[in-house]
């Protein structure tokens, strides 16, 4: 039963529900550790106490000045498509869900911009722009299930960045409200002060934004899909590094690892072929005997090698009107087969463009059979690129299985994306004793610990588009020296009661009922 | 690729530099040093809305006005909270002073956008009053 004090007359206008299925569909996020909770039994342990949605500024003002009068925690809420525990309420916070503020306000097509309310869905707004002749150039795989809003406050990526940047690069101003319950805009600017940089990725916890100036650009007559084959993954990224090096921009390039380009050439998501299949069966069986022994099953896929796994695969998508696409295509065919890269035709680049955004469904089956899955993205300058990509799948290696694709490549470094599955590992003592669920857990937060150990080893960067939420909060001051002082500074300054998303990026100093810590727990069988 | 170099380095003297090496910012005669150019939003580099791909600020390290440290290793994008670049880049100095930057530096012969993609946008808008509010108290708390 929620124990949320009653809202005063003067909010009675509001739409709000302390019902109990609202507060369980509010408790969190699509952070993966949240699926074992789950299935360990632990349903919705971190309800909050109400749930509000606004429809428009004015009362996103009235429910933050309520929240600082009374000192209650505010959590902004997009789709919760999040993956690191960016939502995670405690027992007396408010939800704001901001999915009615979902207008369009104005398509400037001299410049071209758009001004869009935060709580616009993604798919819905993408396909309005585009029956206007634009494209924001923005698809996260999440972009079914995630908002304008969202997008701003992780500090999102989508598949085509590589010619039309990250959600930073598109964000010309912001509205928000504050923790004083103030409307601020705020512009970025090329050569002055802005306070744009400090509110994307701020990830809810400096101000609660409500709508955003955005570039567009004009939506593309065609696009140029090709795929190449590399003996081995550093072959092809080296390859990814000169095309960007030499100016041209595919909106997509993706190389996956031989495992990874393997299970690409073999199909995307299978669909059940009867009712049910879904449960555990003999093949979920299978693969939590094999995953209990990870190092043998990496080392196992490693000797396979490229002459049974096949090569490395690059995925490149040009896109603009047809003659900037195919001459860009041409030279980078050109380049490419310089370096020694086999030329795999269109069809595997169209494949994957496909079923571009199904990889996010694969998920459901593989917890339903016992084990666990989930990704990590890091970054790095091209330098360190190797020791990142060995260190991060050493790392996880000893606890999960791991394989690997590089997307979202610069002029200067690229971004790994590692997907990992794992089950309840071998010789995790009181976790083991526990049950098959406690050791699954003991077992996700020891890769966890060990991965995010080994990205900042290797001077790589714990988060490329994810965000921190508080699953990587811990690690926040090693990635920055002197970030976490600055960031209370900042917090400070935009929320003074600090009841904005309270133990988001940095971890509360104060005990929370909820907080799961992986900095202070310990390693399980201290292998980590 | 990048370079890191120390702030006190003259502008001019890194183009020099760079052109030993066959490479540039692409920046014309400035005289500056380079952090004085990074605290004024580095004019005359290559519009950041022009190729969304790049970026000239890859890392830094710099010295808060209450006399903390800040250092963010070169990465080409992070989405590690907000990003604390904002607190030299284009500041004037209002919150602290740069050490070193790391800046992304181009070949000669390559073109750093082969396609500039075109934005009508007022690029240095007036500071609005609720913008200067909230910068006086950021520094305010960051001295703190």
């Amino acid at each position: 039963m929620s124990n949320a004090r009653p809202l005063p007359p003067s909010l009675s206008h509001l739409r709000t529900s302390t019902a109990e299925p609202d507060r369980v569909a509010y408790a969190r996020d699509l952070w993966p550790r949240h699926h074992l909770s789950v299935r360990a039994g632990r349903v919705a342990n971190h309800r909050p106490a109400r749930i509000v949605w606004p429809a428009s500024t004015a009362e996103v003002v009235e429910i933050v000045r309520y929240a600082r009068d009374t000192g209650t925690p505010l959590v902004p809420f997009g789709a919760g498509s999040g993956v690191c525990a960016g939502v995670l309420p405690t027992h007396d916070a408010i939800v704001l869900d901001l999915k009615r503020l979902d207008r369009i306000r104005h398509i400037e097509t001299g410049g071209p911009w758009v001004d869009v309310e935060a709580g616009h869905m993604g798919v819905p707004f993408e396909e309005k722009l585009e029956r206007e002749g634009f494209t924001l150039g923005h698809f996260p795989s999440s972009i079914l299930c995630s908002t304008v809003g969202g997008w701003i406050a992780a500090r999102s990526a989508g598949q085509c960045s590589g010619r039309y940047g990250k959600i930073e690069d598109m964000v010309l101003s912001l509205e928000c409200v504050t923790g004083e319950g103030e409307v601020l805009e705020a512009s970025a600017r090329t050569s002055g002060p802005s306070l744009v940089p400090f509110l994307v990725g701020s990830e809810g916890t400096l101000a609660v934004i409500t709508a955003a100036k955005l570039r567009l650009q004009p939506k593309p007559r065609v696009r140029a899909f090709a795929a190449y084959h590399f003996a081995s993954t550093e072959k092809g990224w080296d390859a990814m590094r000169r095309l960007f090096q030499a100016g041209l921009r595919p909106a997509v390039a993706r190389l996956y690892d031989p495992f990874d380009a393997m299970l690409a050439r073999q199909g995307s998501v299978k669909r059940a072929k009867s009712k049910g299949e879904v449960a555990p069966g003999l093949g979920g069986g299978v693969l939590r005997t094999l995953l209990k022994s990870p190092g043998v099953f990496n080392g196992l896929i490693d000797g396979l090698g490229t002459h049974l796994l096949g090569p490395a695969q690059l995925v490149l998508v040009f896109e603009g009107d047809q003659l900037e696409a195919a001459t860009d295509a041409a030279e980078a065919r050109r380049m490419l087969e310089a370096e020694g890269a086999e030329y795999a035709g269109e069809g595997p680049a169209q494949k994957w463009f496909l079923h571009r955004y199904s990889v996010s469904y694969r998920q459901a089956p593989v917890f339903a059979a016992g084990l666990f899955s989930d990704t990590i993205e890091v970054a790095t300058t091209w330098e360190k690129l190797g020791d990142l990509y060995n260190g991060v799948r050493a790392a996880l290696g000893q606890h999960v299985f791991v394989m690997a694709h590089l997307s979202h490549a610069y002029p200067d470094g690229c971004c790994i994306y590692f997907s990992f599955a794992g089950s309840a590992q071998r010789g995790r003592g009181a976790a083991e004793d526990a049950g098959w669920d406690a050791a699954c857990e003991a077992t996700y937060d020891a890769a966890w610990r060990a991965a995010l150990r080994a990205a900042d080893a290797a001077g790589g960067t714990i988060a490329h588009h994810h965000g921190v939420g508080r699953s990587k909060a811990p690690r926040l001051r090693e990635e920055i020296a002197g970030g976490v002082e600055a960031f209370a500074a900042l917090k400070r300054a935009f929320d003074p009661a600090g009841i904005l998303n309270p133990g988001a990026l940095v971890p509360e100093p104060k005990p929370d009922p909820y907080a799961i810590s992986l900095a202070s727990a310990p390693a399980p069988g201290g292998a980590s | 690729m990048l370079c890191e170099v120390s702030a006190d380095t003259p502008l001019a003297e890194l183009e020099a530099f760079l052109g030993t090496q066959g490479c540039s910012l692409g920046v014309g005669a400035i005289e500056a040093t380079v952090g004085q150019w990074i605290a004024e939003g580095a004019p005359g580099a290559r519009d950041p809305f022009a190729d969304p791909a790049d970026h000239l600020l890859a890392g830094l390290r710099g010295v808060l006005h209450g006399g903390r440290t800040v250092e963010i290793r070169p990465c080409p994008r992070r989405a590690a909270g907000p990003d604390f670049a904002g607190l030299f880049f284009g500041q004037w100095k209002r919150f602290g002073d740069l050490t070193s930057v790391w800046l992304r530096i181009a070949a000669l012969d390559a073109p750093a956008t082969r396609r500039p993609m075109p934005l009508a946008w007022e690029r240095n808008a007036k500071l609005n009053a609720g913008e200067q509010k909230l910068l006086g108290a950021i520094e305010r708390e960051l001295r703190k």
